[in-house]
C-alpha cells in the first residue's frame, strides 16, 4: 500500500517545478488525485511558471541608442588598452637612453666630443694665420 | 556558439564591428534581465550600460570557445545585487512586510501579465532575483545558489516564500 501525504504547499510547488525524485513525485501525484485544494494550487502554480518564464517581456522598451552604445564600447576598449601601448613605449625609449648615457658619463663625453671640435678649429686658426704672415713676408 | 566566438574575437582585436555585433546581439537581453531585477526602467538601462562597459574591460580574459550569456547574466546578477543593497541601504532585501502574506486559500485566480508585474515588483529583491533566475533564466537550485553565492537551502527557502507570496497576491486579484 502507497504512503500518502498530507497537503504540502513547498511539495505542490516542487513538483510542478519538476525537481522532485520520482518517488516523491509518485507521492504528490497520489495525493492531487485526492485532493481539490491541492490540484487548485498545482494549477495555479504551473499557469504562474509558464508566465513567469516570458516575464522578460515585460519590461518597457529600452530608450538606449544601440550605436551610441557600440560607440562607447570602442572608445572605452581603446581607452583601456592605451596606457600600456604609446605612453608606454616613449617611456621605454626614455629610460634605454638613460641607462646607455648615465649621469656621469655625459660631461665626460660633451667634453671630448667639444675638444675635437676646439682641436680642429684651433689647427685651422694656426693654418691660416701661419699662411698669412708668410705671405707677407 | 559560432557568433559568440565570432564577437568575442573580433572585440578582442579591437575592431568596432564587434561591439556593433555585441550590443545587437545581447543589449535586449541583459536589459530586459537588469528590469526583471530592479524593475526600474532607467536603473536598469545604467546596469545594462555598466555590464556592458564591464565585458569590453575583461574582453581579453574571454574565451573564444564559451558562450558570452553566462558571463553576460553573471555580471548583470552581480551589479543588480550590489545596486539593490546600495540603494536599500539598510533595509533587508529577502523580507516581506506581514501584510502582503497570503491571506490562505481563495477563488480561482485569474490575472492579467500587468498584475504579475506589479506582483513580481513588490516581493523583496533577493526573493524575486531567484525566481527569475529560475523560471526566466532556467537555471538549477545549485546554480542559482552558485550565482548569487547563498546556501541552496536559502535559495529555496526563497524560492517557495517568493512564490506563495504571489499565489496570495494574485489569487486575491482574482477574488476583486
Amino acid at each position: 500500500m502507497m504512503a500518502t501525504m498530507r497537503c504540502d504547499e513547498e511539495l505542490i510547488q516542487l513538483y510542478v517545478d519538476g525537481v522532485l525524485h520520482p518517488a516523491e513525485a509518485a507521492l504528490v501525484e497520489a495525493h492531487l488525485q485526492e485532493c481539490r485544494a491541492c490540484r487548485r494550487r498545482a494549477g495555479f502554480y504551473k499557469s504562474l511558471y509558464w508566465d513567469l518564464s516570458g516575464a522578460a517581456r515585460l519590461a518597457p522598451e529600452p530608450a538606449q541608442d544601440p550605436d551610441a552604445l557600440a560607440e562607447q564600447l570602442l572608445a572605452e576598449y581603446r581607452r583601456h588598452r592605451r596606457p600600456e601601448a604609446h605612453p608606454a613605449r616613449v617611456r621605454d625609449f626614455s629610460v634605454l637612453w638613460l641607462t646607455a648615457n648615465p649621469t656621469f658619463a655625459r660631461p665626460a663625453r660633451t667634453i671630448v666630443h667639444l675638444g675635437h671640435i676646439g682641436a680642429g678649429g684651433l689647427w685651422r686658426a694656426v693654418k691660416r694665420r701661419w699662411l698669412r704672415r708668410k705671405g707677407g713676408d | 556558439m559560432e557568433r559568440d566566438a565570432s564577437i568575442i574575437q573580433l572585440c578582442q582585436q579591437g575592431h568596432g564591428a564587434g561591439f556593433a555585433r555585441l550590443v545587437e546581439a545581447y543589449q535586449d537581453r541583459v536589459y530586459r534581465t537588469a528590469y526583471a531585477f530592479v524593475q526600474h526602467r532607467e536603473d536598469a538601462q545604467d546596469l545594462t550600460q555598466e555590464v556592458f562597459l564591464r565585458t569590453v574591460r575583461a574582453i581579453d580574459s574571454l574565451d573564444a570557445a564559451r558562450a558570452l550569456w553566462p558571463w553576460l547574466r553573471r555580471v548583470t546578477t552581480n551589479l543588480a545585487l550590489s545596486y539593490l543593497k546600495q540603494r536599500r541601504g539598510h533595509l533587508s532585501l529577502d523580507e516581506l512586510p506581514e501584510a502582503a502574506l497570503p491571506a490562505g486559500d481563495t477563488a480561482e485566480p485569474s490575472w492579467t501579465l500587468v498584475d504579475l508585474q506589479r506582483a513580481l515588483a513588490d516581493l523583496p529583491p533577493l526573493w524575486r532575483i531567484v525566481l527569475v533566475l529560475r523560471h526566466q533564466e532556467d537555471l538549477t537550485y545549485e546554480e542559482i545558489a552558485r550565482l548569487t553565492e547563498l546556501p541552496v537551502g536559502t535559495v529555496k527557502t526563497y524560492l517557495f516564500r517568493a512564490r506563495r507570496a504571489l499565489r496570495a497576491r494574485l489569487s486575491t486579484r482574482g477574488v476583486e
